[in-house]
């Protein structure tokens, strides 16, 4: 089926930032622990009078020989079946099992907990399966935009929800709502006790409505009125990083479709501040679309760039289950920012998308990259729209950046990943300081990755070769 | 002990996240009404899959759509299109559905049988244990809201490993060559560090190793071939026992153990013995046969229930249902009426459960006799229910020590494919409707045996004899 429609396909995603896995059955038995059971029947629950006579249940069995011989095989050898012998044991827990009846919601429950482990047996963190709730969100993901007030929440349990932040440039931002905000009441609803589930419901509503929030913010409430609007969280930061030798500053969070509208418009930006240098920054960016991440690695390779029979023009290759390898090719941009001197920086949660942009740089040698080696997620995930409106996210393939090296971590025997392998080692490692503080890339003064690629991109500036550069760079650091 | 419960729950979230991404709450739904401009056609390019605009903003499942469709699809895709092809055996998927979808209804007496372990464990209910030769179950008891799970010997096989190796019935084991068992609940762990009067850092310290032994745990679908299948296998156990406060470090072997599950013999003057070990179609024609050629010169029989875990409800012919030996040995003993009263789930929705009477035929005994059950801390199940039932029908003696208190009988089945399932059928109630959890409270009490002495076993000679009271 592959190659009859041009496939969806994303790469990465915020699962790396959990290090924890735990396996399956474990999650289900753990449940048990931390959530209350259903309470016994009553004993006074109506008795039917009907009566059950043992005798009849079975027909009077034939004297048998009484020896100990090994009993008798059934099936041993027959072929598995996975359907069938999901619809049998489906139809064994609705003949005999005591707990809850197999109504069709318990059965779409169950069904969806198989998939989950027939998933799991495939030893693929990137392979998931996604509910009818799960897929819509990461819908809005990728998509990149999304109807709402624009701010994320949580709740810790018995508390109130609070803003864990606005979104920029969205209602909430506008509106006032900060980080820490807690919601007490929604249209002069108290919302005390309630679920977050249950207080997004009452921010619901149609687009252009508008919501009364009240706030506990510290110890002061106040009122909030927020409009639904269309909400498009940006994924590119972008600032002068220095004004004296002009070298700008990118941020890319995430590898959506609004992607590469907002790199283009901050590059316009920055170019007519008469940029002279660049610093593209990919720490932490868990990746996204595979499509988005061949347009951003094309515009920082130069068309004359390209011309390394190696490389083939390539900016990844895609290797399929049954081995066929397909190579695919740089966009043929006219205007390209690969001119200027270029630091790319990634750290350890630079993944997949982020890799690709990255080995293509690194490959074609049109920058540098500074940092901390990469996370080592070379797979691609097709997500597979199933009829209920739930997913599938398959991984279906694997892939090189264009030198044709693998960058996938290694996994032990319980596909939990082996630390220190994989990933994209960088031009000049440098770890980041332990009190930089990551949110918005605004502490520039623990920024150690940072500012060694200042200090790299000023020598370049000043003439200096990359490699001389490299040396500024390496003596800096020993004082 | 807060830092533990957030700790479980963070890494319960983790996993419950494992699936999702955690992207946090974005208020909104997508693409409602016609700000929708989501291209689907462009990301999602799959003709008559589509989802519409109005579908995507609903989060809920197509209920039009049958599950078994989607899972269907879901393997289809999986083995055709996932990268590594030598992953996607039947077999494999198979084993990994069924085990979640099992784990998911969080009973622990319900689970999914990998063919192997349904092999062993289908034997087991035949006679023929394997592994360490006991039968585990899994004890739930409950404190302040909090469900603590133990993975517990209901009996020691005679003649087994276990045996050979000390463990006795309501032993817990909590680890096997140092893997956390898992049915053992973590916060029990987490009430030790608790009460420990130590200092914050070890108390980190110790946390950390309780996550660390979480993490390297093992499971029950882990743990239970490990204890009841193969043999010839060095296993180092970690065992909690109720009034040893150490708990104790077990070497065993696994090996194969065959229970004979009828064991009759003259036991004195015109008194006769007969041993029930297992519930099983084998012991229900075996006791037909032994009570049918009673000596009629008999006076009393003693009916020694130690030890007997048991026996399953199933459809597996001839092979592992325990009931019909209940009827066999209940039936020539009693004049009939009812024996217990069985605890289903409704036919529908959340109606209340229904109970059963499992009742005998009244008529008749054949004969008349004296009758004293033996019961022990072992006596589980269907044991209880006809040692229960052979008080209140036939004014039976019971001696020896209180029962186990199982009121789960189970459902035993086997699919095609070789795996096979258990799950709580019924719960067990005497006809009067008390639960069997509480277990059988003995006539006389007796201690346990010592060496060769079996006071239970003299105190119910000399009560049929006479030479007793």
């Amino acid at each position: 089926m592959a190659g009859s429609h041009p496939q969806p396909q994303i790469l990465g995603s915020r699962l790396l930032l959990l290090p924890v896995v735990i396996s399956l059955f474990f999650v289900a038995t753990l449940a048990g622990y931390l959530t209350n059971n259903e309470p016994p029947p009553p004993l006074s629950s109506p008795v039917l009078p009907r009566s059950l006579t043992v005798q009849t249940s079975r027909a009077d069995p034939p004297e048998r020989a009484l020896s100990v011989a090994a009993p008798k095989e059934e099936d041993a050898s027959a072929e598995v079946d996975p359907v069938a012998s999901y619809k049998q044991a489906l139809a064994m827990l609705d003949a005999n099992y005591y707990g809850a009846p197999m109504d069709n919601k318990s059965t779409r429950h169950l069904t969806y907990e198989a998939i989950r482990g027939m998933l799991s047996s495939l030893r693929d963190q990137f392979t998931t399966f996604l509910d009818p709730g799960e897929w819509s969100q990461m819908q809005a993901l990728t998509k990149g935009d999304f109807e709402g007030i624009g701010a994320y929440l949580d709740q810790k349990s018995g508390g109130f929800v609070r803003v864990v932040r606005p979104i920029p440039t969205s209602s909430a931002e506008r509106a006032g709502l900060q980080s820490g905000d807690q919601i007490i009441g929604v249209n002069g609803l108290s919302v005390r006790g309630k679920e977050m589930g249950e207080v997004i419901k009452l921010i619901k509503g149609p687009l252009g409505a508008r919501i009364r929030l009240e706030i506990l913010r510290g110890t002061r409430t106040l009122a909030l009125t927020v409009t639904r609007t269309r909400v498009e969280p940006p994924v590119v930061q972008h600032w002068m990083e220095d004004s004296q030798f002009r070298i700008g500053h990118i941020v890319l969070s995430e590898f959506n479709e609004r992607s590469m509208e907002q790199l283009n418009s901050a590059f316009h930006d920055l170019e007519r501040q008469k940029m002279k240098a660049l610093v593209f920054d990919m720490r932490s960016n868990p990746g996204g679309l595979l499509d988005t991440a061949i347009s951003v690695a094309s515009i920082f390779v130069p068309l004359d760039s390209r011309d390394n029979a190696a490389l083939k023009g390539n900016v990844v290759i895609l290797r399929e289950g049954g081995g066929q390898e397909k190579g695919l090719k740089l966009r043929p941009y006219e205007h390209t920012h690969g001119q200027l001197p270029l630091v790319v920086l990634v750290n350890g949660n630079s993944a997949s998308a982020s890799e690709i942009v990255t080995g293509a740089i690194k490959d074609y040698g049109v920058g540098t990259i500074i940092g901390e080696r990469t996370y080592g997620k070379g797979r691609v995930q097709t997500l597979i729209p199933m009829d209920d409106h739930s997913a599938l996210r398959l991984t279906t393939q694997l892939y090189y950046p264009p030198r044709h090296v693998d960058i996938n971590f290694r996994r032990d025997e319980e596909g939990m990943r082996i630390a220190g392998t994989g990933g994209i080692a960088p031009d000049i490692e440098v770890k980041q300081s332990a009190a930089w503080k990551e949110e918005n890339f605004r502490d520039k003064a623990n920024d150690l990755q940072l500012q060694t690629a200042l200090c790299f991109l000023r020598a370049r500036l000043q003439k200096k070769t990359v490699t001389e550069a490299s040396d500024v760079v390496k003596k800096a650091s020993l004082h | 002990m807060r830092v533990l419960v957030r700790l479980l729950a963070l890494l319960f979230i983790f996993a419950a996240l494992g699936s999702g991404f955690l992207y946090g709450h974005a208020i909104g739904a997508h693409g409602q009404g016609k700000g929708a401009r989501l291209r689907v056609g462009h990301l999602f390019p799959f003709g008559d899959k589509e989802p519409s605009d109005g579908n995507l903003a609903n989060q809920q499942p197509d209920e039009a759509v049958p599950p078994a469709n989607v899972y269907e699809d879901v393997l289809d895709h999986v083995q055709k299109e996932f990268v590594e092809n030598n992953a996607t055996s039947n077999g494999r998927l198979s084993n990994g559905a069924l085990a979640r979808m099992f784990a998911a209804l969080d009973d622990p007496h319900t689970f999914y049988l990998a063919p192997e372990l349904r092999k062993s464990h289908q034997q087991a209910l035949q006679g023929r244990f394997h592994g360490m030769g006991a039968v585990l179950t899994v004890a739930r008891t409950r404190r302040a809201d909090i469900e603590y799970r133990r993975l517990t010997i209901i009996d020691v096989m005679p003649g087994s490993p276990a045996e050979r190796a000390g463990l006795l019935s309501g032993d817990n084991i909590t680890e096997i060559d140092g893997h956390w068992v898992i049915a053992y609940s973590p916060l029990v762990a987490q009430e030790q560090i608790a009460l420990k009067k130590e200092d914050e850092r070890t108390r980190v310290s110790e946390v950390q190793q309780v996550r660390t032994r979480f993490q390297r745990g093992f499971s029950l679908l882990t743990a239970l071939p490990l204890l009841t299948a193969g043999e010839g296998k060095l296993l180092q156990l970690t065992v909690e026992r109720s009034g040893t406060p150490e708990p104790l470090h077990i070497r065993l072997k696994t090996a194969t153990t065959d229970i004979d599950p009828v064991v009759y013999r003259v036991a004195g003057h015109n008194i006769g013995y007969l041993q029930v070990r297992q519930f099983n179609p084998r012991a229900a024609a075996e006791i037909r046969e032994t009570l049918r050629g009673l000596d009629p010169a008999l006076r009393g029989l003693i009916l020694d229930l130690r030890g007997n875990p048991g026996g399953v409800r199933s459809e597996v012919k001839d092979a592992t249902d325990g009931l019909e030996a209940v009827t066999a040995l209940l039936q020539p003993l009693t004049p009939g009426g009812a024996v217990a009263l069985l605890e289903r789930r409704p036919a529908v929705g959340k109606q209340p459960p229904v109970r059963e009477t499992l009742a005998l035929p009244v008529r008749a005994p054949a004969r008349s006799l004296r009758l004293v059950v033996l019961i022990d801390h072992g006596t589980a199940n269907l044991a209880e229910v006809a040692a229960q039932a052979l008080r209140t029908l036939s004014g039976a003696k019971i001696v020896g020590s209180h029962s186990f208190g199982d009121d789960q009988l189970l459902f035993f089945g086997v699919l095609k494919g070789g795996g096979g399932v258990e799950m709580t059928t019924t719960h067990l109630f005497s006809p009067n409707g008390v639960s069997l959890s509480r277990g059988v409270e003995p006539t006389l009490v007796t201690v346990g045996q010592h060496g060769g002495d079996d006071p239970a076993l003299q105190r119910a000679s000399m009560l049929l004899t006479g030479t007793g009271e």
